[in-house]
């Protein structure tokens, strides 16, 4: 990846008027201002989320997970690879990355991305406020964040 | 090794599904679509401040928040009886003609792009996104550099990326700086400059072709119903603005009203099957699933907006307008791979607004918020790129929500959909084994609607979000076919 100028990025991923969905705000909010550092909320994701990670050098993407045990954090690279044959069949539904192999096949400058994701539970109803699991997991995460900004 | 999925998990619910019928005989008795519910939703919003709706409603959608952001800051002008100062409204409509420009160009380039830009024998495996690229590499990267341009007025007017916050009961939250005015206009320039670019590219590589030519001509493409959409007062379309206006299968005025009026004329209908409601022109009555001048369903989106006016707002967008109806040689146009060619026209009037409203001193006004009545009720409407999106709330005396009702644009197409898929489908469903020539079929019907379904992200990144289940004379399921 080409990456770009404008620094670093930290996104939180998730709604966060769907419980647990919402973790990722909780993780930012918990965090605090970073210097040096923008901090976004944001719901959308595929290929306008990563328009919108044009020009910066490195993203952490923080979102919820259903493939992880409830309450577990991983942070795993985002590998932004060639798009492959069955790309964009449909395109509102176009991954995070492979909305990003299609601007850095455009020539845009996309950055090093990573993601923190937390599990959660598949349930997601309506409603503000995270699950005592959940809820358990925000200073690990917010100690992950911590360590892949001072990297 | 596990996969983990990166992208948001929430949003609509479930997956896009069609449900076709057969009959004794195995031909096809009926198709529904049945679109992903909001269980909960409305249940939620229920006692919270109105003006959280605004960015409570964008986070149901992850294709068009930006229209569920207006659509709800004008139903929260109306309940608050707020007079919305000029240059709010120029913010606004120029937002919003950002928005539609973006949304229709993605769609026209890349999504319906497979359909419209690629040889009808291209193999399934380049039917896609890169094979656009591949086919097209230097206008596939100007779309993506000139939309991620758009893109950047949405975040400047918006206040922030992805995910706009600037739209307030009475108004907007801040004004606009002359240095960003100055930025908005180099980015509007470029808009125009490719919508400019995008009219002759298709008349010399779309239309002609003689698979869309097929497409436009066939008979299976052409449903007679009725079309609804926003009109400002010199009848041209207007994506935020202007009044309701329905037009019959035959082109007469249904009515032409404010949105609060305009909601009164639709019903929903309601099917023991489905939990999707289908909503009809009360005034017509319900006739069932069938489309013609006795029925009551209408359909919305672009095709349904250039058939309801009576003219385009902007010169581009009004010569290829022209040469719109000089080629079907009737009006009202009821071929559904039209949908397509009225999103091009849509998207020159989109740019020519955009950078016209770019240039409007008014942009960099001040006064910017309208005061604000006593709370009590009110009905928001827009178009959202893929048709007509109504938000209406009822606040109480101390601005809660006491009750809400949305009707969004793949709701108002369920029947059209439905409709179409079923003519789509008609002639491969019978015969049993054509599994993907099925799919293929229906997915160029529904894409040619551009639904919004796909803001479940249950779907596996790339796939095509599309479920079909074929139900025997029993209603016992015989074949379900997924992608």
């Amino acid at each position: 990846m080409n990456g770009g100028s404008r620094g670093r990025l930290v996104v939180a991923l998730g709604n966060p008027d769907r419980g647990d969905d919402g973790v990722g705000q909780a993780v930012v909010r918990a965090l605090g201002p970073q210097p040096g550092v923008e901090v976004w909320e944001a719901v959308r994701g595929g290929l306008p989320l990563a328009e919108a990670l044009v020009g910066y050098e490195r993203a952490l993407v923080v979102d919820a997970c259903l493939d992880l045990p409830v309450g577990e954090v991983a942070l795993v690279p985002l590998f932004v690879g060639e798009l492959g044959p069955e790309s964009g069949r449909w395109l509102h539904g176009l991954g995070l990355a492979q909305g990003l192999a299609l601007l850095r096949e455009a020539g845009l400058p996309v950055p090093r991305t990573w993601a923190l994701v937390i599990g959660v539970p598949a349930d997601l109803p309506f409603g503000q406020g995270l699950s005592p699991e959940v809820a358990r997991a925000v200073p690990r995460a917010v100690a992950e964040v911590k360590k892949w900004l001072a990297n | 090794m596990k996969k983990i999925a990166i992208d948001p998990i929430t949003r609509l619910e479930g997956h896009g599904k069609i449900l076709l019928y057969l009959d004794e005989k195995g031909g096809l008795k009926g198709a529904v679509l049945q679109v992903p519910e909001l269980r909960g939703f409305e249940a939620f919003c229920r006692g919270r401040r109105g003006e959280e709706m605004p960015q409570i409603t964008e986070r149901i959608c992850g294709v068009c928040p930006e229209a569920h952001h207006l659509a709800s800051a004008k139903a929260l002008d109306a309940a608050y009886g707020a007079e919305v100062p000029p240059a709010a409204w120029a913010q606004r409509e120029l937002f919003y003609n950002c928005y539609i420009f973006s949304d229709h160009l993605l769609h026209l380039v890349f999504l319906g792009g497979p359909d419209l830009l690629l040889p009808a024998d291209t193999p399934k495996s380049a039917r896609n996104v890169l094979g656009v690229l591949q086919a097209y590499p230097e206008l596939g990267r100007e779309v993506v550099a000139v939309r991620a341009r758009a893109q950047r007025v949405l975040e400047i007017v918006g206040g922030r990326a992805i995910h706009p916050v600037f739209a307030l009961p009475g108004g907007v939250a801040r004004a606009i700086t002359p240095e960003e005015a100055e930025e908005i206009r180099s980015h509007t320039q470029a808009m125009v400059a490719l919508a400019e670019k995008l009219v002759p590219f298709f008349h010399e590589e779309v239309l002609p072709d003689p698979g869309y030519q097929s497409l436009l001509a066939s008979p299976s493409a052409h449903l007679p119903t009725h079309y609804l959409g926003l009109v400002d007062e010199g009848g041209a379309p207007h994506f935020c603005r202007g009044k309701v206006r329905a037009v019959s299968s035959q082109g007469a005025e249904l009515f032409r009203l404010e949105g609060a009026a305009a909601m009164e004329r639709i019903a929903e209908r309601v099917e023991p099957w489905t939990y999707v409601k289908f909503p009809y022109l009360k005034g017509l009555g319900w006739a069932g699933f069938a489309a013609g001048p006795e029925s009551g369903i209408y359909r919305v989106g672009p095709l349904a907006r250039l058939n309801v006016a009576e003219r385009m707002a902007t010169p581009l967008a009004q010569e290829e307008y022209e040469r719109f109806l000089d080629f079907f040689g009737e009006k009202p146009v009821h071929a559904t791979f039209a949908y397509h060619w009225a999103r091009l026209v849509e998207m020159v009037q989109a740019a020519e607004a955009a950078h016209a409203l770019a240039q409007d001193k008014a942009l960099t006004g001040t006064e910017i918020r309208g005061r604000l009545g006593k709370p009590g009720e009110g009905v928001g409407v827009v178009e959202a790129a893929r048709g007509t999106l109504f938000h209406r709330y009822a606040l109480d005396e101390n601005g809660l929500v006491r009750d809400l009702d949305l009707i969004v644009a793949t709701t108002h197409n369920a029947a059209g959909i439905g409709l179409s898929v079923k003519q789509m489908a008609e002639e491969v469903v019978g015969k049993g084994t054509l599994d993907e020539a099925l799919l293929n079929q229906i997915e160029m019907a529904f894409r040619a609607y551009d639904p919004c379904l796909a803001c479940a992200t249950h779907f596996l990144p790339g796939e095509m979000p599309l479920v079909v289940e074929i139900y025997d004379v029993e209603g016992r399921l015989e074949r379900r076919i997924a992608r």
